[in-house]
């Protein structure tokens, strides 16, 4: 229950003109007391911030940890992209207290089978559901159909999602026929199955509950009903094997309910602004970057091979020299330049190399590049040595020819490189990291693989990201160890969206919680998994474009991110198909930024706070790095300029209506406004932009604003009065002077000089007004 | 002689390997090259030897698998589809271009490629692709297509899953006979599997309807002797005697339930528990008594459902007798209160206090109604009241509503019970039996909690015995 504005504010009038104190204290103690009732219920918190976090509940029977389950598999990503953020607990470490409750806006259960202590969760359940919390139930709702106890606990808990569990199992669906079926909410990747799944009984016993699902059966004693999805004042409800579709033989997946919808139905009683981590400056993001592995691989390209270059040489040549204007993360695997550890010098002066060029970012990809990082968690030399001795009887078995063989395509193959080899992996399948000779540290791995870096790259230069290797899935230390180095941290998830993986399901979501830390996620996979791991073909990069295309429409779900490894530069069709994302990059509307600009965005999204300032207006606290805020189905919707602050600017996509924020203001408010149209424009507003603007201030007759970013800085501004214009350029070390032009549309279009992510101040001044020869052309340059 | 052949077979072979020399086979020179890594030179090779040779299907392949090599996409397809445009039976070539739309992810091409080469070739792993992805789309008419062109093509390679969509798809469609003709076909008697089950009792039931009750019995006969998979059975035999029942062939029923009980002792209780609701109470009986026979070692749950089962046959006492005999702390609490329910109901209070003793005290709290009886049986009229109170009203079944109210009348009184009912925010969640007692409970100056009431019952207004006709309420 929300407490509506319009109700509040008769309130607070009647207690402004209420004469005697008494009379006031009492109406003051009876809004409180009304306001602190709906607060329970409603979705927001006491300082009307927005509730944005949905506890999600776990049976570790199930699941080790909230990577595996279900929610985090399946659901968080619709979940971040409608804005909220998920917390785990494990049912049977305990249940949230009620601390961890005042920020939920729902409970969130996905459970295959009755808990341990079903007893407990439903009395909690229960007890949270009569405050008015709302509850999303996938699946089980927790016990077992076997006692009366639990059949009660079941239906007083149900009762609050409209629900009563009749305890009998359909198997038989064939003969069952679908009573209702929601198309906003059903067959959403697949159809509906032409024969129903078994299913449970359900009734609604709430008049207003919104079946989205139901099906009939023929029972012994008559015809029955059954609800297979619902959704309702108390929560959402979906029966298990209606949520999506396995087929076993090539283990893949469709939903069939849509997620997005369901939840938006479940969590939203209104718009809020949806922090987006995908756009910036009104266009979807860009970012790239780099794993280190193979930097000292020989190519295998013709004109490369015959004098040996190293990959890391033709990534240089192919695809970091020819685009200055993309920025690219290169992480470095420091041990291949350590030579105690079976490292090569050689490749330490490509890397030199690569890290000096303006557009690239320095990064770790940790020293001895781990490969399961759960076994080093709780560490032992010993169990390591096991590993040790294998490669050892391994080594000892090959023949010097196969020797040469097996590092020949790693240069500088000298005596140390085979002194050494029984301490590498050199690609065996199973070893725990690829280089084993000392002991495992994590600050070897974090902080001074960090610092190594650091000590290679020009002066103003930091390597400030960890992205992580192997199986990416590092546990708590490793990722307070790069949070305390001052790192974001990067990789996993591998996103795709394609034939192979047919589902938005393989979308992961933000992030990967880890205890107290958090790792971000890429935005896509790498070539890796296109290429069967490494062994052909190797052009299967030249797909990533399906997944490109289909995390960004119908939902822009994910910025574009080119991710791969410097292995990439060992074969020709590897390096061009990583060039025609390159290209695409370059020449579509797209906002570069460096990998880690993205990481600390995606941090961001979990900082973010929002207050809730009256009607369709809200300040935005804790923002971070996190500047884009999204409206779904917001065609009527458009910034309100009077009673916004920090905001510059406002773009549509699909629909939704995307907010950029002044990153120079502390504390902006977004307000918005009805609007037929964007004909009754007020002020000049960025729309779109290559570069990240901030500091805009309109004027009379013109605006000013900073600007930065990779490349030549094309930009989009709304709301311009005609006429003609003068911009200047300033940096630090240039300085340009431009004419553009804007016609009765109120648009600007500019193209500033590439100034290599150098901050400039740029000034646009009308000079006059519009010359008819220039009415209908763009801006001029 | 001797040396006039040796010579003349000198000179052919100077000649062979002058004319190889001389006109180098290009696809060998190729090889070679790739083979030392000198891709381009094989390429410019592999270009020119197609100009010479623009029918030489190797040497355009060799050239088509250098595109790839080079990245060069597009004229890799089109090498591809220019030799397929020649040579479209070119297996080889069909499933190169094959791979490469798998490798581009491209959805459109590469299923209307895989269409065509397994209409071609009748390749089962390809037909079986198709029928996993049209599955996955959930386009179960395309799915039927290239299930009926797998059999076709190797009914081996059915999957469990596959036979059984296959039979149940035309059966949902309509086509009855194509249905039961695959079924034939397919069914082994001896195959195990939920999917398999539930096919065989859908067959079974088509069978028993379409007039031919001999071969549904005569398969599930052969099921039942050849299949180990009990739960499978154990879900289908419920629905086969069903069926049975519905067609008048009780007979067969009880034949099957019989077979699949003697050689499965444990499948008992369910056979029982379908023939009691099918009316064969004897049938009934002797399957749990063969249970017994054979010593069979009842879990907790299962001797709770026989003792229920036994008391619905012969009756509370027996079943409570029995129960007390074989030691009631074998069972579940639940299931003793449900005993004790019936024998309360039976006016058995005796055996009632008898049982009553084998519910823990902490559990009684969660079958507050039979507690409450027990309690008050008992004479411990404040235990009773303890243990109605917390009960709340939207829980309650149908049948426990009017127990309810009847024990909140007379250990509280009318005043507490029109309370609980006012306390109720929503009166649509409960149960509309409990609904209506209490609306004939209230006076005529109710007219405000009547019509929310009224509200609740959905603008119906069942009146039984009411002091208050339904002609005194509106909505307004």
């Amino acid at each position: 229950m929300v407490l509506p504005d319009r109700f509040l504010a008769v309130l607070i009038d009647c207690l402004s003109i209420m004469r005697t104190s008494v009379y006031r204290l009492i109406l003051s103690l009876l809004i409180v007391a009304w306001a602190s009732a709906s607060f329970a219920a409603s979705s927001f918190d006491h300082s009307r911030n927005v509730k944005r976090v949905v506890v999600a509940l776990y049976d570790g029977r199930d699941a080790r940890e909230p990577t595996f389950t279900q929610v985090h598999k399946r659901l968080e990503l619709p979940l971040n992209y409608l804005g909220y953020s998920v917390e785990y607990h494990d049912v049977r470490k305990g249940l949230p207290d009620q601390h961890g409750m005042e920020k939920a806006v729902a409970v969130l259960t996905w459970f295959s089978r009755p808990l341990e202590d079903w007893r407990t969760y439903l009395t909690w359940a229960e007890e949270q559901a009569s405050a008015g919390v709302r509850f999303i139930v996938v699946g089980h709702p927790g016990a077992s159909a076997g006692g009366m106890e639990a059949k009660a606990l079941t239906n007083a808990f149900l009762a609050h999602l409209g629900l009563k569990s009749h305890f009998r199992y359909v198997a038989d669906g064939f003969r069952a026929e679908y009573s209702k079926i929601d198309p906003n909410i059903i067959g959403f990747e697949r159809d509906l199955f032409r024969i129903p799944k078994p299913f449970d009984h359900y009734t609604p016993i709430d008049p207003n509950l919104n079946v989205h699902l139901s099906a009939r059966f023929v029972d012994v004693d008559g015809l029955k009903e059954s609800v297979l999805v619902s959704s309702g004042v108390g929560g959402v409800f979906v029966q298990i094997a209606y949520t999506y579709y396995y087929e076993h033989s090539i283990d893949r997946l469709r939903w069939i309910i849509n997620p997005f919808e369901l939840l938006k139905t479940a969590l939203a009683d209104e718009p809020f602004p949806i922090p987006d981590t995908t756009t910036l400056s009104g266009q979807r993001m860009y970012f790239s970057h780099v794993d280190g592995d193979g930097w000292n691989n020989v190519s295998l390209i013709d004109k490369y091979r015959n004098r040996k270059a190293l990959s890391s040489e033709v990534l240089l040549h192919e695809l970091i020299e020819p685009y200055p204007d993309l920025p690219v993360s290169i992480a470095l695997v420091t041990g291949d330049f350590d030579t105690l550890v079976g490292g090569f010098k050689k490749g330490l002066k490509v890397a030199k190399t690569i890290l000096a060029q303006p557009q690239v970012e320095p990064a770790s990809h940790t020293h001895t590049h781990p490969f399961k990082w759960g076994f080093y968690e709780n560490y032992k030399r010993a169990d390591e040595q096991k590993y040790l001795d294998l490669r050892a009887q391994q080594v000892g078995k090959w023949s010097g020819k196969a020797v040469l063989e097996n590092v020949g395509t790693v240069v500088g193959a000298d005596n140390s490189a085979l002194r050494l080899r029984r301490y590498m992996s050199g690609g065996t399948e199973g070893m725990p990291r690829a280089f084993m000779r000392f002991p495992f540290k994590l600050d070897q791995e974090i902080g001074n693989s960090l610092k190594f870096v650091d000590s290679i790259v020009p002066e103003g230069k930091e390597a400030k990201l960890v992205q992580w290797s192997g199986d990416t899935q590092p546990f708590e230390a490793a990722i307070r160890a790069a949070r305390k180095a001052g790192a974001r941290n990067m990789n996993g998830g591998d996103p795709r969206f394609d034939l192979s993986n047919p589902s938005i399901a393989y979308v992961p979501p933000l992030s990967r919680k880890v205890g107290d830390e958090r790792q971000i996620y890429a935005a896509a996979s790498n070539e890796n998994t296109y290429t069967n791991d490494w062994t052909g073909p190797f052009y299967g990069f030249a797909a990533l474009g399906e997944t490109l295309k289909n995390t960004e429409s119908p939902r822009r779900v994910k910025p574009f991110n080119i991710y791969y490894h410097t292995y990439s530069g060992e074969h020709l069709n590897s390096v061009k198909a990583i060039r025609t994302y390159l290209d695409l990059a370059r020449s579509g509307p797209y906002t570069p930024v460096k990998a880690s600009h993205y990481a600390a965005i995606a941090d961001s999204f979990f900082d973010v706070r929002l207050e809730k300032r009256g009607s369709l207006r809200w300040a935005v606290h804790d923002r971070g790095e996190l500047q884009t805020y999204r409206f779904d189905q917001a065609d009527n919707l458009s910034v309100d300029w009077a009673r916004s602050e920090g905001v510059i600017g406002q773009n549509r996509h699909q629909g939704s209506l995307y907010v950029a924020l002044d990153s120079a203001v502390a504390v902006p408010v977004i307000a918005l406004r009805k609007t037929e149209n964007d004909a009754d424009l007020e002020r000049p507003f960025l729309e779109a932009a290559r570069w990240q603007i901030k500091n805009v201030h309109p004027e009379t007759c013109g605006l000013s604003f900073k600007a930065q970013g990779f490349g030549p800085g094309q930009m989009t501004w709304q709301g311009v009065k005609p006429g003609l214009y003068s911009v200047s350029v300033e940096g630090a070390e240039s300085r340009f002077r431009l004419e553009a032009s804007v016609d009765q549309g109120g648009e600007l279009s500019l193209t500033l000089p590439d100034v290599q992510n150098r901050e400039t101040f740029v000034q646009v001044n009308c000079t006059g007004p519009l010359r008819l020869s220039k009415m209908n052309g763009e801006g001029t340059r | 002689m001797k040396g006039r052949y040796f010579k003349a077979a000198l000179i052919l072979s100077a000649a062979v390997v002058g004319t190889y020399f001389l006109f180098p086979d290009p696809n060998a020179e190729i090889s070679i090259l790739i083979k030392d890594g000198r891709h381009d030179e094989a390429y410019q090779l592999a270009q020119k030897s197609v100009e010479r040779s623009p029918k030489d299907t190797i040497l355009r392949m060799e050239l088509a698998k250098l595109q790839r090599y080079r990245g060069e996409l597009d004229a890799y397809e089109g090498s591809l589809k220019a030799i397929l445009g020649e040579e479209p039976e070119n297996v080889i070539v069909q499933n190169m271009l094959l791979d490469h739309y798998f490798t581009m992810n491209n959805e459109d091409t590469y299923f209307q490629n895989l269409e065509q080469v397994a209409l071609h070739t009748k390749d089962p792993a390809h037909l079986s692709h198709l029928v996993a992805f049209r599955r996955l789309d959930g386009n179960h008419e395309q799915e039927l297509r290239w299930l009926k062109l797998l059999v076709e093509a190797s009914a081996a390679s059915l999957t469990e899953l596959d036979t059984s969509r296959l039979v149940l798809l035309l059966l949902k469609d309509g086509e009855r006979e194509e249905a039961l003709a695959y079924f034939r076909t397919l069914d082994n008697p001896a195959d195990a599997g939920v999917d398999i089950w539930g096919m065989r009792a859908q067959v079974f039931n088509v069978l028993m309807k379409t007039g031919e009750p001999s071969e549904a019995g005569e398969r599930a006969k052969a099921w039942i002797a050849q299949s180990t998979d009990v739960a499978g059975l154990k879900g289908a035999l419920g629905i086969m005697m069903s069926d049975c029942w519905e067609m008048g062939r009780g007979d067969i029923a009880v034949n099957l339930a019989g077979k699949a009980v003697y050689r499965y002792p444990e499948l008992g209780l369910a056979a029982s528990r379908f023939a009691y609701k099918l009316g064969l109470s004897a049938d009934a009986e002797r399957y749990l008594e063969f249970m017994l026979e054979k010593n069979y070692a009842f879990s907790s749950e299962e001797l709770g459902e026989f003792v229920s089962l036994k008391a619905q046959f012969q009756g509370p006492m027996i079943a409570a007798e029995f129960l007390l005999a074989y030691g009631p702390e074998k069972v579940s609490g639940e299931q003793v209160v449900s005993l004790i329910e019936m024998l309360l109901q039976a006016h058995q209070d005796d055996l009632a206090e008898q049982l009553s003793r084998y519910v823990p005290a902490d559990e009684r709290r969660f079958f507050p109604l039979v507690a409450t009886k027990l309690a008050m049986l008992e004479g411990n009229m404040v235990e009773a009241r303890q243990l109605l109170e917390p009960v709340k009203l939207e829980t309650l079944e149908f049948s426990d509503a009017e127990q309810w109210f009847e024990l909140a009348l007379g250990l509280f009184g009318p005043t507490y019970v029109r309370q609980r009912f006012l306390d109720v925010p929503q009166l649509g969640h409960l149960n509309r039996e409990l609904l209506t007692t209490y609306a004939g409970f209230l006076k005529a100056s109710d007219d405000e909690e009547l019509q929310r009431v009224l509200i609740a019952l959905g603008g119906r207004f069942p009146v039984k015995g009411t002091i208050n006709g339904p002609n005194m309420i509106s909505v307004r």
